[in-house]
């Protein structure tokens, strides 16, 4: 119990560390809400054309924002402590790598979720009422926060030594998020035409999800020490 | 005899196909103020860096007695691990509270005083210039009350009040038992003057200085 208080203790002020971060240099955040409300509006408009069929322009788009969220938060992640040549500093902690790495994970997961949400919000403005379930789109874009979380913090931490960062960390997003959209789409699909997917679509999500972010904190170890 | 804080056995490092560091040997005793001196690119970093679990030696071993190395070790290298949008008493706040120290003590101690960082507190790190970085820098790899500190090139960029609070402090750190190793690439007063024993690093190769 007392070794669960210091961890959540450790991951808060790591967590903190960033969102002051965040608010004394607000570049980063504002670049993700103008992607976020731009690409809402611009996907709003085509909704409302009808230029392409809402069923599968609302799984692109949904699948699109999420990767360009992943990357602009692996920018606010460990590649930000490479930039700043801190990275040193935080494998110095003795708090260990693991709670280093979830602590980013969980910046990374709020980051995804946020700015989703906002996009989606955007889209919902310029198309009200459509008739796709949003509580569970809602729940879709959490689930696949987990996965793209883990994805955006690994890669992140992989190519903090890397000179060509900039370039290989969103590659790398790229790379691994699609077995992610490959398997996981269907209940969005299934959503955008209207209709509701078969109870417990959410639980192979989940599963991948968890399954990615317990293999990523596992090699985080070897990859920050 | 006492076993050494810290024991550098044999190490070798190579970058490439570059040998940075041959063989080096080294052990630091409680109260020890080891000088090593060397030209730029001599591996003077990476031997510090080494020492501070930061690098991974080709061949060769570090070893602590004083405890777990990241308890045991306070690291200061070239560049401040400091976050340059927080304010200096944010970055103690931070780092204390993750090495589990009360960020008050830290605010409070002699080294903090003598440091003059009660000036500069408020300030956001990119604010101050390089000597009142490498002071809050040296405050952070102090704050845990490390028993080995690893210092590359302390006092450049320092003043010469700054430089005498810095040396008078290392002095009480070691009288007090810790065990310093200081790197610089020049042969300054300060380092000449504080340290027990001197070595030159040349070739990756660590022998005594004359």
């Amino acid at each position: 119990m007392e070794m669960l208080y210091r961890a959540v203790k450790w991951i808060t002020v790591l967590v903190w560390k960033d969102l002051l971060l965040d608010y004394r240099n607000p570049m980063s955040v504002t670049t993700q809400l103008i992607f976020s409300i731009g690409a809402g509006v611009l996907a709003g408009v085509i909704y409302r054309s009808s230029i392409w069929p809402p069923e599968s322009l609302i799984p692109a788009t949904l699948s699109i924002v999420l990767v360009f969220q992943a990357i602009f938060a692996s920018y606010n992640s460990f590649l930000r402590e490479a930039e700043s040549r801190t990275v040193e500093g935080l494998r110095l902690l003795p708090v260990g790598p693991e709670i280093v790495y979830i602590s980013k994970f969980i910046y990374s997961i709020a980051n995804i979720i946020i700015f989703t949400y906002l996009f989606q919000l955007s889209i919902l403005f310029f198309t009200w009422p459509v008739r796709i379930s949003i509580t569970h789109v809602f729940i879709w874009i959490l689930l696949a926060s987990l996965y793209l979380g883990g994805v955006s913090s690994l890669s992140s931490a992989m190519m903090i030594y890397s000179r060509t960062r900039g370039t290989l960390a969103p590659m790398l997003i790229l790379v691994l998020s699609i077995p992610f959209f490959q398997s996981s789409t269907e209940p969005i699909n299934i959503l955008a035409q209207g209709y509701m997917p078969q109870p417990g679509w959410h639980i192979p999500i989940t599963t991948l999800g968890l399954g990615f972010l317990f293999t990523s904190t596992i090699l985080a170890k070897y990859v920050l020490e | 005899m006492t076993s050494p804080l810290a024991a550098v056995s044999g190490v070798w490092k190579r970058y490439d196909s570059r040998w940075v560091l041959r063989g080096v040997s080294l052990s630091i005793g409680e109260g020890d103020r080891v000088f090593i001196l060397g030209s730029n690119g001599s591996g003077k970093t990476t031997l510090l860096g080494i020492m501070a679990g930061l690098i991974q030696p080709t061949r060769g071993s570090v070893s602590y007695s004083c405890g777990p190395l990241k308890r045991c070790v306070g690291y200061s290298g070239h560049y401040p691990l400091l976050y340059e949008d927080l304010t200096v008493e944010e970055n103690i706040r931070y780092y204390s509270i993750l090495y589990g120290v009360d960020p008050g003590r830290v605010m409070g101690s002699s080294l903090w005083e003598s440091l003059s960082l009660d000036n500069v507190r408020g300030l956001r790190v990119s604010q101050l210039s390089y000597g009142w970085r490498k002071r809050v820098d040296i405050a952070r790899a102090t704050l845990h009350s490390p028993q080995v500190l690893l210092l590359d090139e302390p006092f450049t960029g320092l003043d010469e009040d700054a430089s005498k609070s810095l040396a008078k402090l290392l002095l009480d750190l070691s009288r007090s038992g810790v065990g310093i190793v200081m790197t610089s690439p020049r042969p300054d007063r300060e380092y000449v003057e504080l340290a027990t024993r001197m070595y030159n690093l040349q070739g990756g190769v660590l022998g005594n200085a004359v």
